[in-house]
């Protein structure tokens, strides 16, 4: 059986207002997002709190908020944690979420989790670069 | 009747639901119906009805959907920063264990947007990464009465599970993976 899964973010058309709605769930997965790039990278670097201070020039309660749980960091914030961190540069792309298809395909249940997990049944087609760029 | 019998019938019979992430760009899992999902999030009708979708252009709808962001998330493996010191719960916990802790039950703590008290939600974990979200208030209105707020997620607990306490482990590797520890 296929399905398809509606996007539930709607496009921003012509003035009308983005809900703040949107904007909170938005706002909450990207600070997310970029947390788990910078304790993942940290967690991986095998470095202690305290040499980050040094090599940051920042102070420990400093660097102990940071590491602490996702906020509303600066990009400056970001950029040099990662790059005291590891040397690594974050690199940025876009997504437009609302111009690409969406399927969910669900699978008969005499199927395995595992079995079903690895078809991908989720198939993506993104719009084309020149489209994109009007 | 074993826990994970209890959870099946009372999925059954929607006295909880299953929650699965908002469609979102960048997500890697696979979202189906018999799914291999890093974490699984279980909710009480309540909770349901204010992390769905859309939310509205208001404040509520604002904290609301940072609510669900936060929800999302954990559903996706996040890293999560854990406190197991209900006595010292720092503002950078989003995990917090309650009063008492034999009891077994947790709060989250969505402390965003940053202009707002933000908003708790209690439950207890089923299992390692699988978690029952049952109770949620706005941080404000819960005030200095969040004992009573533990007595209520207690109580409904025990309305859907009886004797059945919720998971317990030895430490926190038991209950979850991807978490940042805090050290009071």
């Amino acid at each position: 059986m296929t399905t398809s899964h509606t996007m539930w973010l709607t496009k921003p058309e012509g003035d009308e207002k983005v809900s703040l709605g949107t904007f909170g769930y938005i706002n909450a997965r990207i600070r997310q997002r970029a947390y788990d790039v910078i304790i993942r990278e940290f967690k991986r670097s095998g470095l202690t709190q305290e040499k980050l201070c040094c090599r940051w020039g920042k102070t420990p309660d400093y660097v102990s908020k940071i590491l602490a749980r996702p906020s509303n960091l600066e990009l400056n914030t970001f950029s040099e944690a990662l790059f005291a961190i590891s040397g690594a540069i974050p690199m940025f792309n876009l997504a437009y979420p609302l111009e690409q298809k969406i399927a969910v395909v669900q699978l008969p249940s005499s199927v395995p989790p595992k079995a079903q997990a690895a078809q991908k049944p989720i198939s993506i087609v993104p719009r084309p670069p020149e489209a994109r760029a009007a | 009747m074993p826990r994970v019998r209890i959870l099946q019938q009372a999925l059954a019979d929607e006295e909880l639901y299953r929650l699965m992430p908002l469609p979102f760009p960048g997500d890697e899992s696979v979202v189906l119906e018999h799914d291999d999902m890093p974490r699984k999030v279980y909710v009480s009708p309540e909770v349901m009805e204010a992390v769905s979708a859309p939310f509205p252009d208001t404040d509520e709808g604002r904290r609301l959907g940072a609510f669900r962001g936060w929800l999302d998330a954990f559903l996706l493996n996040a890293e999560i920063s854990v406190c197991e010191n209900p006595d010292c719960k720092p503002p950078e916990t989003d995990l917090a264990r309650v009063r008492p802790v034999e009891a077994e039950f947790w709060s989250i703590r969505v402390m965003e947007p940053q202009d707002t008290d933000g908003l708790r939600s209690l439950g207890a974990f089923h299992d390692k990464d699988e978690f029952i979200a049952l109770t949620w208030q706005y941080r404000e209105i819960i005030g200095d009465q969040f004992d009573d707020e533990v007595d209520e997620v207690q109580s409904y607990w025990c309305n859907i599970f009886g004797a059945e306490i919720p998971h317990k482990g030895e430490s926190l590797d038991d209950y979850l993976t991807h978490y940042v520890a805090y050290k009071a």
